[in-house]
Formats: structure tokens, C-alpha cells, sequence
């Protein structure tokens, strides 16, 4: 019953993302028409999580021979304090379409230009809302869908942990991390002295997938654990004197070992 | 069926009075029973401090502040593994028990997965090590090892240091013939087995010529794998990436004639090394520890006549699995698919239990299990410290700490970089791993510095198979470690010493015999 009621809830998933993918893709067809196209020479974010799990974002955007409205795909549904920093230059925007948000950019010149915004996701890495895992973990899984109609040459997201936490594991990422590669394609890094882990991903063309998937929890270390092992190195320095010891029963070393 | 017993005390220290009857009987030597060793007063004072000193290094290690770049588990793992290391050093318990408690150090502190850990103990090093002493208790109850060793010694045996190189030369041949350094374990350990016994070296009471025996023959499958581009998958990983990204192609016979006689020296350099000097064999000990000498020996094969219709079925399935191993390469063409050196032994194995056919029954078997616990231990935290990017962390972090810079002299980087290269394998326990990591980072690294990459990567990609400073480092050290005919501590002092000794090497062939052959640039 209950394994009906998960692939139900699979099914539904799927659908949902594919009905999303698939109008996205609509969009963008229609809109290429009109569109000039150009591409997005780097998509560079960095999201620092707060100890109350909201995250505030900074994503900046190299975009090359943009002449007309340009469409970046943006992953969060729902953000606030929003801050275009470069709006001296450019006009940003946000659409949605379907269950996909973009971020529109107008004024767009035929130049190489940067386009930085801000702004604040809540509830990015809520933990009252995630199940607690062994060793105090949480799972913390992020997915970038590229939608936009032009290639991103080289896509870079940077989480920055809440003070106090740190990487446990990295189980999973896309680009995957295989024998056949020589580097790996996230570094696990400190940022201000906050555990940080940035994903790289080069040429994502549309439909493309970066996504990474870690464990993290609270850097903290069990006092109990530290009092066990001082105690039994100290019982064994008491009680194991008796090993200095040569056994009385024991036969006489042969010649020629190395143990004599 | 593990059990324990005290140390059988050879008849005499002085003179060989061992009855070549019950020195050749390995039912009296048998693996599968655990030794209870005599130390020297070093070793007791080794065993009573190294269990403390292993806890602190590892509560250093762990309860410090998880360090840039690396991960929790990661932390764990090399806390957790640094005092396994200790602690099989040290032997303030016997180095199963340290194997398990870093199998539940690494679970409980979140270091590897339970199923990781566990799944350790069907990977296709332990298997081969079971099949491995199946096929070696075969040889052993048919008499075929003693035959081959008999003849071996009489031919070649006279004292300690020919025998020694014979199987120096053996070797040396096998690795020209077969890929798989762990085949090539397999297939030398009943004989090394049986030469130990003649020189009064078992598994009960080993001494300082079964030391030598074992770690040269260790030392010779993993060295002599280097001399050739086809020695180790590895091999040919390091000739892609210097094809690919440094655009220079190396044929085998280049390998072979830059790396061959490197090999070929630093092994006749350890042939003299460890009964000169590491492991002194005394006077007395040189000669075959049985009443009557050499030609007790020469009686004995003489005695053992023709070959018996139970030696010829041992020989036809020792032969069928070689000749799987020879000729991989041919499968693909003859099968449709690749038999793995685990799975040709197997069949060697299912061959030699099978009723009526076969030659021995599954209670004849001498597999030490103990020791395959500790393999698994320790193969686990070897594995752990790959997963979890731990070996990585270490290795990038020595490079980082170098600074290197566009004024560096080139002499100064290839030093450090065959340095890196041959010692990175106290911390890697996969070859391909530690090439994948290492060659393309050596290759950007000569990039960025100006040097040609062939410089550095084809020098640094010779020390790939040089895999000797730890019984968990290769399959074969693992295979050898468990006929419990040395420590972990002969193992670290026998390889690192000889492992120096390629360093110091390569950087005289950098001078030398690489810039004649145009691998290295004029000074």
C-alpha cells in the first residue's frame, strides 16, 4: 500500500517536472525566434547559508554578444530582498513560466558584460524541515536545470555553510566524479572561515544537470568518545605493565630470527 | 579453523639438525594456525607504549578542527587509519584485532558506509587469496611444490643468496609473461612456501631467511611490473594521459628500454641489501637448515622418483589456471568475454575440490582467516581513505605546500616529484587511483612550470608499480603478508628502504641514462 502511495507520488513528481521542463522548452522555442542569441560566458553563484537556513545568493553572469532580452534560468521559486548590482547598466527582471523562474535581462549590449544580482532564498537549507540522519547529518541536495536557450560555457555554484557546519560526505554529483576523470568536479573549500563547497560544470548546454548532493552536520566532536579512549589508554599503561615483561614459560629464541 | 599455539622451538640454534622429513611436512606448519610470537625487549616496549600512542595520534587527528578541503568522514578516516597503522606497527594487539577496530572506528565515526566496510571482505583480493592457498595446498598435499622447490634448491640453492636471486630471475620472467602481479603471487607462494621450510623458515617460526624470501619476491612482482608498459593497467592509464595531454606518444619497447634496467638494479640492490644488511642472515643460517646439507636434499628428490599420477593432476590444474592467466589477452577472441586472474583461479579451485577428479577435500584447505580478516581491515581503510578523497587531500596538500613558482629550476620539481610519485603509495591502495590523481597533475603542473611534460610525467609514471611499503599497498603484498612470515614493521622497513633507494635512482637515470634517451632535459 504504502509502496503504491510512493510510486504514485513518483509518477506525480516526474510528470510535474516534465510538464515544467517541457513548457520551459516551448517557451524558449518561441521566444529564439524572436530573440537574438548569444550566450552566457559564465554563471558564477554563491549561496551563504545563515544559521536560520535562509541563504543569501549572489549570482553573476558574464554574457556575451547579447542583444535582446536574455533569460537565465534561475532554480528557486520563491526569493525576496532582491538587488540588481548592476543596474546602471542593465534592466533585470524575473519571469515565470510554468514551475521554472528566469530572470530576465534587458539592455543587453553586443559586448562581453557582467550582470550581478542579489538576493535571498528562505528556507534553503531549513533544518526544523529535514529529517536528521546518523552522526547528526542532514542531507542537503541541490539541482540546476539548464533552460535557457543559449550554452552556459562555465557554470560554478558555491554553497557556503552556516557557521559550525561541515561537509561530512559528498555522495553524489553531476558532473560525476569517475575513475576516467583526472579532477574532480567539486572542491570542498573555507570561506571565511566557513566550510564551503563549490560545483563546476563546463559548456551545459539546454537540458543539461548540475547537481550536487552532500551530509552535512554540525562540526562537534563527542566528549564521551575522548573520555573512552583516554581511559583506555590509560587502564592499558596500568594494567598491560606486566607485558615489559618476559613470559618465564617461554621457549629459547632461535638463532638467526630477527625477533631476538 | 583458527587456533591458537605457542611457538614451536627449532631443535638447535646452531647447526641444521631439522629431519628434512618434518621440515617438508607442511601439515606441521600449517598458515591457518595463529603463532603466538617471542619479543625482544624493543618490541615489548613497542607493544606496551604504541597502544597509547596510537589513541593520541588519533585523538589529535580527529578531535581537531576538520581541516580546509577535506571532509568529516574523511578526518575520521585518517584518524582512524593512522592509529591502525600504529597499532599493526606496534602490535599491542595481534593485527586482526586492529583490522576489526578500524572496520568500527570507520562505522561508528561515520567514515564509510556498514556495507562498504563489510562488502570489503567479498572484494577480489580476498577471494584470491582463499583461492590462493587452495591452489597452494594443492601443490603442497601432491608434493608438486616440493618437487619444484627441491629441484630448485639443487640446481640453484646451494646458500641463501642464490636461491634468493633465482627467484629474483623467476620473477623476472613471469612479469614479461604475466599482467596480474597478484597471479604471479599465486603461482610462486607454494614453492617460496616449501624453500622457506628447507631453510628452516615456517609460518610458526619464521626467521630472517623467510623474511628476505617472502619481501624480495614481494619487492620483485610489484618492481619488475614497472619494467613493462603492459606490467599494470596503471601503466597504460599514465602512457594515455602523456599521449592525451601532453601529446607525446611512448611504445613499450621505450618503457622497457628506459625502465627495465632501472628495475632490474634496484632489485639486485635489494637482493644485496636485505640478507646483507636489513635482515642479516647469520653464517650458519645460509645453507638449508636439514641433517645431512644439500645432499640430504638431493637424496630426497631422488627418493621422490617419478612423478606420482597425483602430482601430473596437480600440475594439469595449476597449468590450466597459468595458462588462463597467460593469455588473457586471447580470451575476448576465444570466449566472447575476459577471464579475470580470480575467476581462472577459481576454476583451478572448483577443479581441485571436485570428487573424484580433484585432489584435495575442503578440510585440506589451509586458509589462514585470520589474516584475511586483517586484510579486509586493512584493505577497508585503504579504500576509505580513496572514497572519502582523504588521500587525495593529502597528497594535493604536500604539492600546495611546496610553492611551486615560474623560477623553480627543474631539477628541484623532478626531485620532489619522484619523491611524491614513489611514497604516495604509503597513502593510496589503488594504482589506477593514485595514476589518475597524480600523472595529470604532474602533467599541468610541467605545463605551468615551462618544463616538457614527458620530463616529469614518464619518469614519475615508472614509480607507479612500486607499490612495496605496506602489506596492504598491492594484492601481492596482501597474498605474502598472510603466510605470516613477516610484520608489518619488516614490510615498511624492507620497502620504504628500497623505495628510497628508486628514488635516489630515478634522479641519477634523470641525469643520466633518461637525458641520453631524450626523456630529460641537458643540464
Amino acid at each position: 500500500m504504502r509502496a503504491n502511495i510512493m510510486e504514485r507520488a513518483t509518477t506525480v513528481k516526474i510528470l510535474t517536472y516534465a510538464i515544467a521542463f517541457g513548457t520551459a522548452v516551448l517557451f524558449i522555442t518561441v521566444q529564439t525566434a524572436t530573440a537574438q542569441l548569444s550566450s552566457i560566458g559564465t554563471y558564477h553563484e554563491k549561496i551563504v547559508i545563515d544559521e536560520s537556513g535562509s541563504a543569501r545568493v549572489t549570482l553573476s553572469l558574464i554574457l556575451e554578444g547579447c542583444t535582446a532580452p536574455q533569460r537565465i534560468p534561475l532554480e528557486y521559486s520563491i526569493f525576496i530582498d532582491f538587488i540588481n548590482r548592476t543596474a546602471a547598466l542593465y534592466e533585470v527582471d524575473t519571469a515565470r513560466v510554468g514551475a521554472t523562474r528566469f530572470l530576465v535581462v534587458r539592455g543587453c549590449r553586443a559586448s562581453r558584460d557582467t550582470v550581478e544580482v542579489e538576493f535571498t532564498v528562505p528556507h534553503y537549507f531549513d533544518r526544523t524541515k529535514l529529517k536528521k540522519e546518523a552522526h547528526g547529518n542532514y542531507r542537503l541536495s541541490r539541482r540546476f536545470v539548464q533552460t535557457a536557450e543559449s550554452e552556459i560555457a562555465s557554470f560554478e555554484r558555491t554553497i557556503v555553510l552556516p557557521k559550525g557546519f561541515v561537509v561530512s560526505s559528498v555522495d553524489e554529483s553531476i558532473p560525476q566524479y569517475t575513475e576516467k576523470d583526472s579532477k574532480s568536479p567539486f572542491t570542498i573549500s573555507k570561506i571565511a572561515d566557513r566550510h564551503a563547497l563549490t560545483l563546476r560544470a563546463k559548456n551545459m548546454k539546454l537540458g543539461d544537470v548540475a547537481m550536487v548532493s552532500m551530509r552535512v552536520k554540525e562540526e562537534g566532536k563527542s566528549a564521551v568518545l575522548f573520555g573512552i579512549l583516554m581511559l583506555a589508554g590509560l587502564f592499558h599503561l596500568i594494567f598491560f605493565r606486566d607485558v615489559l615483561k618476559e613470559q618465564p614459560g617461554d621457549p629459547p629464541r632461535p638463532r638467526g630470527t630477527n625477533k631476538s | 579453523m583458527v587456533e591458537e599455539r605457542p611457538m614451536v622451538s627449532p631443535a638447535s640454534p646452531s647447526e641444521p639438525q631439522e629431519n628434512i622429513d618434518d621440515l617438508l611436512d607442511m601439515e606441521k606448519h600449517k598458515l591457518s594456525v595463529v603463532r603466538q610470537k617471542r619479543s625482544t625487549a624493543f618490541e615489548r616496549w613497542l607493544k606496551y607504549l604504541g597502544f597509547p600512542l596510537g589513541i593520541a595520534v588519533f585523538s589529535v587527528l580527529y578531535f581537531m578542527p576538520t581541516p580546509e578541503g577535506l571532509t568529516a568522514n574523511g578526518q575520521a578516516v585518517i584518524a582512524a587509519f593512522a592509529l591502525a597503522l600504529i597499532w599493526w606497527i606496534a602490535e599491542p594487539v595481534p593485527t586482526y584485532v586492529t583490522s576489526l577496530c578500524l572496520m568500527i572506528l570507520l562505522v561508528f565515526l561515520d567514515g564509510w558506509d556498514v556495507k562498504n566496510v563489510l562488502g570489503v571482505l567479498g572484494f577480489d583480493v580476498i577471494w584470491l587469496n582463499v583461492l590462493a592457498f587452495i591452489l597452494s595446498s594443492v601443490l603442497i598435499k601432491t608434493n608438486l611444490a616440493k618437487r619444484m622447490s627441491l629441484r630448485l634448491i639443487t640446481k640453484f640453492g646451494h646458500n641463501a643468496w642464490q636461491i634468493l636471486l633465482a627467484f629474483l630471475a623467476l620473477q623476472l620472467v613471469l612479469a614479461s609473461l604475466i599482467p596480474a602481479t597478484a597471479a604471479r603471487a599465486v603461482m610462486t607462494l607454494p614453492i617460496m612456501m616449501v624453500v622457506g621450510a628447507v631453510y628452516g623458515s615456517t609460518s610458526q617460526s619464521p626467521n630472517r631467511f623467510g623474511k628476505n624470501l617472502f619481501l624480495q619476491n614481494l619487492l620483485g612482482i610489484n618492481i619488475f611490473s614497472s619494467g613493462f608498459m603492459t606490467g599494470s593497467t596503471a601503466n597504460l592509464i599514465a602512457v594515455a594521459f602523456i599521449s592525451n595531454m601532453a601529446g607525446v606518444k611512448v611504445y613499450y619497447t621505450d618503457w622497457m628500454f628506459a625502465n627495465l634496467p632501472i628495475a632490474v638494479l634496484a632489485m639486485l640492490i635489494a637482493w644485496v641489501l636485505g640478507p646483507g644488511l636489513l635482515f642479516r642472515i647469520p653464517a650458519e643460517k645460509r645453507k638449508p637448515q636439514i641433517k645431512g646439507g644439500l645432499n640430504a636434499l638431493k637424496e630426497q628428490l631422488e627418493r621422490m622418483g617419478p612423478p606420482s599420477r597425483a602430482e601430473i593432476r596437480g600440475a594439469f590444474i595449476f597449468s590450466v589456471v597459468v595458462f588462463l592467466w597467460i593469455t588473457d589477452r586471447s580470451h575476448m577472441q576465444w570466449f566472447g568475454f575476459e577471464i579475470d586472474p580470480v575467476m581462472a583461479a577459481m576454476v583451478g579451485a572448483v577443479l581441485a575440490l571436485l570428487p573424484k577428479v580433484g585432489l584435495i577435500k575442503w578440510n585440506e584447505a589451509d586458509i589462514p582467516w585470520h589474516l584475511m580478516i586483517f586484510s579486509a581491515g586493512a584493505y577497508a581503510g585503504g579504500l576509505a581513505l580513496n572514497d572519502t578523497g582523504a588521500a587525495t587531500w593529502v597528497v594535493q596538500n604536500i604539492f600546495t605546500a611546496l610553492h611551486f613558482d615560474a623560477s623553480v629550476d627543474f631539477w628541484t620539481v623532478y626531485v620532489i616529484v619522484i619523491a611524491l610519485m614513489m611514497y604516495s603509495h604509503l597513502v593510496f591502495t589503488s594504482k589506477t587511483m593514485r595514476t589518475i590523481i597524480m600523472i595529470p597533475f604532474i602533467i599541468a603542473l610541467a605545463q605551468q612550470l615551462g618544463f616538457h611534460p614527458l620530463a616529469l610525467a614518464l619518469p614519475a609514471a615508472f614509480t607507479i608499480d612500486w607499490v612495496v611499503g605496506l602489506p596492504i599497498s598491492a594484492k601481492p603484498n596482501v597474498i605474502l603478508f598472510t603466510t605470516g612470515q613477516y610484520s608489518v614493521l619488516d614490510n615498511i622497513k624492507y620497502g620504504v628502504v628500497v623505495a628510497t633507494i628508486g628514488v635516489v635512482l630515478y634522479v641519477i637515470a634523470g641525469f643520466t641514462w633518461f637525458r641520453f634517451l631524450g626523456i630529460t632535459p641537458a643540464l
